[in-house]
């Protein structure tokens, strides 16, 4: 599994290379957003891609993608093994595809845990780290995967509420980053706007060191500050940091999934999103869903970013010639007409360029076929690198409440391995965050904090340490209590992100509140509520609708893999 | 991404280098020779004396040629070499499509042998007989190379752009490119809009695209006012080689096909390039194309142009027998044949025989007018020899830093 060190290094490479795209899985087909143990992500990712009941002399292939384009591909590899392709020798083909995030495809492939015959990730800067990956191990001397050819397209755009981009003088005026700091700017928020009612302005981007559209959108700010459209320098940035904190103070929270953003900007409206970085296509998906106002897609004027979809054939000691012939046969037949249109109505801009683009790539879904006009420049690694130093120093700091459940059923291996966990979520905060403790079973003790990770980390470290387990569950206090505690620091931390985190490996047994009554009190949106149900025991359920009111996500984890759960879960700050 | 794809072309550098030193291939009996009003360049070289549609009968059966080419005319190849083995059964065509440098690069390694070889330009069969003079201390060509189609290298220009860069020098050429580009401030600085960003200039890689090569050239040209006779101690100049590398500057990528760079184009829009250098061809197969997506390119001829001649070559090779000699003054023949130069036309190209009206009714020489197209050309620069190509490589690669 990937470490959030490796994601910095993969975004940067990422972007250096001059493609923005997402790294992580996306679900469609759930509310609430399980960012961690969903069918698409690792732990359950390992079934074979094979199908060992393919006739034998027919050619099978899989291909291993990027998510984002997962309703068209499943459609598209249906439709292929229906019509009956063959090898120009007559020989039968069968495809199959699994959907993943691009970074897990590629760390899949590099761990060898995925062995497809194809790649296509969401962007192409995948295809290069995979190879420069997989030359630095095992002594490698060749690289294993093409840069193969785009399947569809689709730019990256600020997703914004029509009535708030609107307010800001579109479709008239181009918006660009600049207008997102007017707004956030403003002591009056929207209310500077004529719209006291939306409150202030709420970005949502992904973390830069796990999200290429995180850092792209980092980028895009700080050449929007700099009042630069090319050749920013490692020497601009100290002039622009403040720029960048004033943006950065926008943000609700960070996270690694585009498709997070997408969904939930959708579900809970403009209350707790004013705009989002996001792939145009999920601007036009908006339109099939029911939404509290309509959608539309500002291309900021400063540039912008396309995710391509290569498909590379890989060049690998699992692929045969016969493999490989059958993989150009499907990628033709992928970049047929009708298969292209098909993309199109999707959403996706077609790759073939005799198709003319028109609907849903229209105004009437929010978006402009004539858009992007240009493309951010890359600066170099260094540069980069420079920059990521930049938005560490000037990211929103947060105030995280962490609720930890200490009761009897913790006992043993559990506890341990959540302590190894809520250790790693610290680890990975940054130096200006504060964390707070509530370790409860029946009991909700006062609060250990606010701790300053930078400097109180020590103290926090063994405080957790200290736990033992024993007693019952009071599940809906503590977390109540947890948010009533970040309320009434609501302006002593009004610019942080207030957060707070539950993890619990049962059901409630003996809070006062009812689940109803949590749910009401913090559905007023101080702080966000992010769960995690540990274990077998935990009811999924619950922490889901928690999760859901508190505007957080929710995610499932197990002794083997709450590790990682709470590490993906610092990628929110 | 392509800064770290592994370049290696084996028209190798101490090849190259030896060719400069030594200054051999300067002769110049393969040219194809052009008149100075710009009209193509005359055919009549032997194959062409062999009546269309004549049945090959060679000795034994079938004779099976090689004919390697550039994927430039694809389809019109394709379609008329099936035309060809329909009407001389005794003859079938391997059809090999290749990019032009890298079809030089495996003959001058013998990794390829073709019977018959049509680059896209003279400036790559100029360089292959240099490296293979060098190598060989002999000409590779068995014949005169002939020009089979034809097509200048243009400039393609989104039409609100074009119209910026126009008003801002007057006409387009490197010299108003150079300016706009040299800008930290973008398309502001020349009355572009600020959403457009920064001037971005698209051309392929010169060592690995003909159509890359040609635009280097023209740039040489043009900055030395000449159209002929540029020399290597031209492109030592420090003047030109700034001009060069800040031209070079507003390029995002050398992509290595012009095909897949000119389909960038329309998928990518302005986005990705304001201005690209392709063939006239090639441009005139996608001005549709573009309407459909991002509005009108116009096509625009820079003061001096070149070639894509597409000449055809009987190359000196093993392959080249008495029987492959016969059938492939056969198929030359053919397609140089008026009916066969015709069909050249609807594929974007200039037929070679200059009898063959261009503005007939469907040609798209008639219907593009409106993008700019026209039968009008500017000065057209003569290709130097192998050497001074090969100089002009060495310079741009050690000047401009790969992307």
């Amino acid at each position: 599994m990937v470490t959030p060190t490796w994601w910095k290094f993969a975004a940067v490479v990422g972007l250096v290379l001059g493609c923005g795209s997402d790294d992580t899985p996306k679900p469609r087909d759930k509310p609430i957003r399980e960012a961690h143990n969903t069918p698409e992500t690792p732990g359950s990712a390992k079934q074979p891609l094979e199908n060992p009941d393919a006739p034998k002399g027919d050619v099978q292939i899989s291909i291993l993608y990027g998510s984002e384009k997962k309703t068209w591909l499943q459609e598209q590899i249906t439709a292929f093994e229906q019509g009956a392709n063959k090898l120009p020798d007559g020989r039968a083909i069968h495809v199959s595809g699994k959907p993943i995030g691009s970074g897990e495809a590629m760390a899949g492939i590099l761990d060898g845990s995925e062995k497809p015959t194809v790649f296509s990730p969401a962007s192409g800067a995948y295809v290069t780290l995979l190879n420069q990956g997989w030359q630095s191990k095992d002594n490698h001397t060749k690289a294993i995967a093409p840069a193969g050819e785009p399947l569809v397209l689709s730019p990256i755009v600020i997703a914004m509420w029509k009535p708030m981009a609107e307010a800001l003088g579109w479709p008239a005026k181009q918006l660009g980053w600049s207008d997102i700091l007017r707004v956030s700017r403003d002591a009056r928020g929207w209310g500077g706007f004529g719209k006291p009612e939306w409150g202030e302005m709420k970005l949502g981007h992904t973390h830069p060191e796990y999200s290429n559209s995180g850092l792209l959108s980092t980028l895009a700010i700080a050449y929007a500050g700099a009042k630069k459209t090319r050749g920013l320098t490692a020497a601009d940035l100290p002039k622009v940091e403040p720029w960048m904190a004033q943006v950065e103070e926008a943000v609700v929270h960070y996270g690694k999934s585009t498709g997070f953003f997408g969904d939930a900007m959708i579900e809970r409206g403009p209350s707790y999103l004013s705009a989002a970085v996001l792939y145009e296509n999920l601007v036009i998906e908006s339109y099939s869903k029911s939404t509290p106002m309509p959608v539309v897609a500002v291309y900021p004027v400063e540039g912008t970013f396309w995710s391509d979809h290569p498909y590379s054939v890989l060049d690998a000691t699992w692929v045969t010639a016969d493999q490989k012939a059958a993989a150009g046969v499907f990628l033709a037949f992928l970049k047929s007409k009708s298969q292209q249109e098909r993309a199109m109505a999707l959403g996706f801009r077609p790759v073939d360029p005799t198709i003319k683009i028109g609907a849903p790539i229209d105004a009437a879904h929010g978006v402009d076929p004539l858009q992007p006009q240009t493309l951010l420049e890359v600066p170099d690694g260094p540069t980069l690198e420079a920059l990521l130093a930049s938005w560490k120093k000037t990211k929103k700091a947060a105030d995280i409440v962490f609720v930890f459940d200490k009761s009897g059923s913790m006992k043993g291996k559990p506890l341990d391995e959540a302590k190894q966990g809520a250790k790693a979520f610290i680890a990975t905060l940054d130096a200006r965050d504060d964390v707070t403790l509530i370790v409860f079973n029946h009991n909700v003790p006062p609060p250990v904090g606010p701790l300053q990770v930078g400097r109180d980390r020590k103290q926090l470290d063994a405080s957790i340490d200290a736990i033992t387990a024993g007693g019952d569950t009071s599940l809906y206090d503590a977390t109540g209590a947890a948010y009533r505690l970040l309320a009434s620091r609501r302006t002593a931390s009004s610019h942080r992100i207030r957060a707070v985190v539950v993890m619990t490996d049962g059901a409630d047994t003996t809070s006062r509140r009812k689940l109803d009554q949590l749910i009401k009190e913090i559905g007023d949106h101080t702080a966000t509520v992010f769960t995690i149900a540990y274990g077998d025991a935990a009811k999924p359920d619950i922490l889901a609708s928690i999760a859901k009111a508190g505007n957080g996500s929710f995610a499932k984890g197990d002794v083997d893999s709450i590790i990682q759960v709470y590490r993906d879960l610092a990628s929110y700050f | 991404m392509e800064a770290f794809m592994h370049i290696t072309r084996s028209l190798g550098l101490a090849a190259a280098l030896a060719g400069v030193l030594v200054g051999c291939g300067s002769s110049e009996p393969d040219r194809p020779q052009r008149t100075r009003d710009n009209t193509p360049p005359k055919t009549g070289a032997p194959g062409s004396s062999t009546a269309p549609g004549t049945p090959a009968t060679p000795s034994g059966g079938i004779v099976e040629i090689s004919f390697e080419y550039s994927t430039e005319k694809k389809e019109w190849i394709e379609a008329s070499v099936a035309a060809f083995e329909k009407s001389h059964p005794g003859i079938h065509v391997k059809l090999i499509s290749k990019g032009s440098l890298e079809a030089a690069e495996a003959i001058l390694d013998g990794s390829d042998q073709p019977v018959l070889w049509s680059p896209a330009d003279s400036l790559v069969a100029n360089l292959l007989d240099g490296d293979w003079k060098t190598k060989h201390d002999k000409s590779i060509f068995a014949s005169t190379p002939e020009p089979l189609v034809l097509s200048p290298l243009v400039f393609v220009v989104w039409e609100d752009r074009a119209k910026v860069l126009v008003d801002s020098g007057g006409q387009l050429s490197w010299k108003t490119i150079h300016k706009a580009v040299s800008s930290p401030r973008g398309w502001p600085a020349i009355g572009g809009k600020p959403g457009w960003g920064f001037v971005k200039l698209g051309h392929t890689d010169p060592n690995r695209s003909n159509s890359g090569l040609q635009a280097l050239m023209l740039m040489a040209f043009e900055h030395f006012g000449k159209t002929q006779g540029i020399t290597v101690e031209n492109f030592l100049e420090p003047g030109f080689q700034k001009f060069v590398k800040e031209i070079e500057a507003a390029v995002p990528h050398f992509e290595s096909s012009t095909g897949t760079f000119m389909t960038d184009m329309i998928r990518f829009g302005p986005s990705k390039y304001d201005i690209a250098v392709v063939y006239e061809s090639l441009a005139i197969s996608q001005l549709d194309n573009a309407q459909g997506r991002w509005g009108s390119l116009h096509v625009y001829y820079p003061p001096t142009t070149i070639w894509s001649d597409h000449p055809v070559i009987l190359l000196d090779t093993p392959k080249l027998s008495k029987d492959a000699r016969a059938a492939a003054t056969q198929l030359i023949g053919f397609l140089k044949s008026k009916d066969v130069q015709g069909t050249a036309l609807r594929f974007g190209f200039r037929p070679a025989d200059t009898s063959i009206r261009m503005k007939s009714d469907g040609s798209p020489f008639e219907k593009m007018q409106q993008f700019g197209v026209t039968l009008e050309l500017p000065a057209v620069a003569q290709p130097p020899d192998g050497p001074v190509i090969r100089a002009l490589l060495m310079m741009w690669s050690r000047i401009v830093k790969a992307k």
